[in-house]
């Protein structure tokens, strides 16, 4: 019956038009970022290199694919919040404020089977739309600039990766980037389950977002303690897989932590929607 | 010499090349009794030598240590074809010193264009060399200074100190796995390994557009607190380990020709 | 159809026992008790704020009880919530659809909810029995309200329910969709054997399918039993059709049948008497100087319900 439930959710995303904004977006911006280093992308790898050719020379196209995809990601990754809290936020009030959540909770299918069939499809949706940008960027930008070794500028300098190592980080990257963006689908939905109509949850992710990434970025010892505890500080942790050696024991403890905020936000969410006397 | 990154070197050569003579400098040469010990004869025995450079290819392990930069060791394609065209074919980003490994030899083609002055002697790591000092003769020249440690006996370069005006000093140390030269005076005698070593106390990159979690940002505590990517002294070296493969074979030239062509 | 858990037989399918739902300081419903007995129809009527719609959202779980027991089949909904709404279809207020999709999908992904294996099938032949035949793969935002409340109706019956419970079907339906929703309902009830549950503010509609009422103000319970006999036990609603009816209800308030009589809605005259008293009440009139043009004598759901109501005020 979950599955079945699941695939309900699944053909109404699928058939909701707000659901294709992301898609849209993503494939508009990584068009504009595609043009841009297309016509001046020489620029910037100079930009990035020029104090190192006083007197070393790069052999070699820095300017690749691969390099591309990583300034994909790395510009884009942090606007998926949005278009995920776009749709998913609407998954539970949205119907609420079209009424249709009467016709599905008087369905003989219990309250927590749906609302974890809505978790399920909002996870769906992130990975596709996460997978949308991997095609973009991964796929699209090596078959316009070709491969080759990635230099990633880091907190450390640049440090250059073998280009056959690239792709596998991509993708371990991209699991990364998921468990991170899930939790923000998540906090949408839960959110979802305590609003009537559709923009609160989304604005409230948002609204969530910024006050903790300002907490994260704020210089101020009060919030040291905290820092590490808040999902933000590790939305950017796919980035690590590009560091070389890979500190993979921080990693597991980013995927621990947003794992963590999985368990706590579905929890709180079917918690709440257990209870949840349906008005509209 | 940087000690780790000499020892990673040195291992990565012994490793790369199949016929593992141990690196170092040449010992004490059988043909001291030559003794080349006046400038011009040593200028000479150069001249005669760079002469003889036409055609190379070599194979080449490059290794990069570079202050704020990481790259892994790589194996690349190394054509020269004289008088002044150097490419590198590698199947991967390489970071290499801008002075390539050639141009001085076409320096010193060219014995008009600078004047020579014996220093006296000095010592290159447990040897024994002759400092030659060459000063290039026109006025506006890129080249400023040339400093060269030669074998005193066979003219052989151990170690040079190159100063450009648009490059900055470069070192370069040169390391045979046969201890003795050719005996032909115009016989080619190239290193088996070359070491640049560079100024990169001034070197600079930009700030990681996103700041990354796991490395770097100093207000962060113990568990991310900042890892440089390396130790540096404030120089840069870069190390090259050939294999020729081709000697004035017109090895280079085919190559050039077709990527001419392509 | 969809596969139920077999329940044990029972013969009341609702019963409500001092049902409690209080929003805050707010109590929408006090202490409801009522019962529906297996194939009944029953009318569920209250003016607006009296608690029916609380109370059938308390039916079909959509809100919980704050106090009190509600069972349904004989089974209680804390333990058997799954297996009392496979047996409940519900048209709860408004019919809402996801406007983005066609009717039929509508249909085949509410009938996959619920456990329908060929929803296709289920779902094409409730789009007949509603008369949307044809209009399968209209988007619903294209439905005008009377289809989107026939639409309604095909949603709640997609599982084959025992208990069909219907909260205003015919809000906003031309006459014709009042008539046509009556004999769905009918039929629902007289060929499918269907138990109904029907609140409705168009009361001579329930009047002609109720076999049962309960009338809720505040609340409360204010009556419950079978149509037919509340109906007979209560006065004769004499309607006398007069010239001057405001006038001639001050006359009578004035005279022997004060406090007997009103105006309805329409303007006419209205009272509750004995048919002994019609013809005196006539002549009255008549020597007033009004002009009495019909006198109809009838028991109506609509005056019982109004009488009731002006009649039984209930405490706050």
């Amino acid at each position: 019956m979950w599955w079945t439930a699941l695939r309900n959710e699944s053909v109404k995303i699928l058939a909701k038009p707000r659901s294709y904004l992301g898609f849209l977006a993503i494939t508009l911006l990584v068009g504009v970022i595609l043009l841009a280093l297309a016509l001046d992308g020489k620029s910037y790898i100079e930009f990035v290199t020029s104090s190192l050719q006083q007197s070393l020379t790069v052999e070699g196209s820095m300017l690749n694919g691969y390099l591309v995809g990583f300034i994909i990601l790395q510009m884009l990754v942090v606007h998926l919040p949005l278009l995920v809290a776009l749709v998913t936020g609407d998954l539970v009030s949205g119907e609420a404020a079209m009424g249709t959540l009467r016709n599905l909770l008087t369905r003989p299918l219990s309250r927590r089977g749906l609302l974890l069939s809505k978790y399920g499809a909002a996870a769906v949706y992130t990975l596709v739309l996460l997978l949308w940008l991997g095609i973009m960027a991964v796929m699209v930008s090596p078959w316009i600039f070709g491969v080759g070794d990635l230099a990633v500028l880091s907190n450390e300098g640049l440090q250059i990766l073998p280009a056959e190592e690239v792709l596998p980080r991509f993708l371990q990257a991209f699991g990364v980037a998921f468990a991170a963006l899930y939790t923000v689908a998540c906090l949408s939905v839960t959110l979802s389950c305590f609003a009537d109509n559709s923009i609160g949850p989304i604005v409230g992710t948002m609204a969530i977002i910024m006050v903790f990434t300002l907490v994260g970025t704020l210089d101020v010892a009060l919030f040291d303690q905290i820092r590490p505890f808040l999902f933000t500080t590790h939305m950017a942790a796919w980035r690590s897989l590009f560091l070389d050696p890979v500190p993979w024991g921080d990693i597991l403890f980013s995927m621990v932590l947003l794992g963590a905020h999985w368990v706590l936000l579905i929890g709180v969410g079917l918690w709440t929607f257990e209870r949840k006397d349906i008005l509209t | 010499m940087h000690g780790s990154f000499r020892l990673v070197f040195v291992g990565l050569v012994c490793l790369g090349w199949s016929g593992s003579m141990p690196l170092a400098h040449a010992q004490k040469s059988a043909s001291a009794a030559a003794g080349l010990n006046n400038a011009e004869a040593l200028v000479d025995r150069l001249v005669q030598r760079s002469l003889s450079l036409r055609d190379l290819a070599a194979e080449v392990q490059v290794q990069a240590d570079v202050p704020r930069v990481k790259i892994r060791p790589l194996s690349a394609t190394m054509h020269y074809l004289a008088p002044d065209r150097f490419h590198l074919q590698s199947p991967r980003l390489a970071l290499l010193p801008r002075q390539n490994p050639m141009e001085l030899f076409e320096f010193l083609k060219k014995p008009d264009g600078y004047r020579s002055m014996l220093m006296g002697e000095d010592q290159v790591g447990r040897q024994r060399a002759v400092l030659l000092t060459l000063l290039p003769t026109g006025t506006g020249q890129d080249w400023q200074l040339i400093r060269l440690w030669l074998q005193p006996s066979t003219a052989r370069i151990l170690q040079a100190e190159i100063t450009r005006r648009s490059l900055g000093t470069v070192q370069m140390q040169y390391f045979y796995r046969i201890a003795i030269p050719p005996a032909d005076p115009a016989g080619l005698d190239l290193p088996d390994s070359l070491l640049f070593e560079m100024d990169a106390s001034s070197l600079k990159l930009p700030k990681a557009l996103t700041a990354d979690l796991h490395r770097g940002s100093p207000k962060d505590g113990s568990k991310m607190a900042q890892r440089p990517l390396q130790a540096p002294d404030g120089k840069a070296r870069v190390a090259m380990g050939f294999r020729w493969i081709s000697k004035n074979q017109g090895a280079a030239a085919r190559f050039f020709k077709t990527q001419k062509a392509g | 159809m969809s596969t139920r858990t077999p329940i044990p037989h029972y013969s009341t399918v609702v019963k409500a026992v001092d049902l409690v739902k209080d929003y805050g300081t707010f109590r929408a419903v006090d202490g409801l008790n009522f019962e529906l007995k297996a194939g009944g129809v029953m009318g569920f009527l209250g003016p607006n704020g009296a608690g029916k719609s609380t109370t059938l959202r308390m039916l079909v779980d959509l809100i919980r009880p704050s106090r009190g027991q509600l069972s349904l089949f004989g089974l209680p909904y804390r333990t058997h919530r799954q297996a009392i709404l496979a047996r409940i279809g519900c048209l709860i207020e408004k019919p809402d659809f996801y406007k983005y999709l066609s009717a039929l999908q509508n249909l085949e992904l509410l009938a996959r909810a619920s456990g329908v294996k060929d929803y296709r099938k289920r779902s094409l032949e409730l789009m007949d029995f509603v008369g949307l035949s044809g209009r399968e793969n209209d988007k619903v935002s294209s439905f005008s309200h009377g289809m989107r409340q026939r639409l309604g109706l095909a949603q709640c019956l997609l599982h084959d329910p025992d208990l069909v419970v219907l909260d205003e079907p015919g809000t906003g339906l031309d006459p014709q969709g009042l008539v046509d929703m009556r004999e769905m309902i009918q039929n629902l009830h007289r060929e499918q054997g269907k138990t109904i549950l029907l609140s409705s503010h168009h009361l001579s509609e329930v009047e002609a399918v109720a076999t049962d009422l309960v009338v809720v103000d505040r609340g409360h319970c204010v009556v419950q039993g079978s149509a037919k006999a509340l109906l007979s036990q209560s006065e004769r609603q004499i309607r006398i059709t007069v010239g001057r009816a405001d006038e001639a209800l001050a006359l009578l308030n004035a005279g022997p049948w004060a406090g007997r009589g009103r105006l309805n809605d329409r303007g006419e005259l209205t009272g509750a008497l004995g048919r002994e008293e019609v013809p005196s009440a006539v002549q009255f009139l008549t020597q007033n100087g009004f002009e009495v043009y019909a006198i109809e004598s009838r028991q109506k759901l609509e005056d019982y319900y109004m009488n009731l109501l002006n009649h039984h005020p209930t405490e706050s």
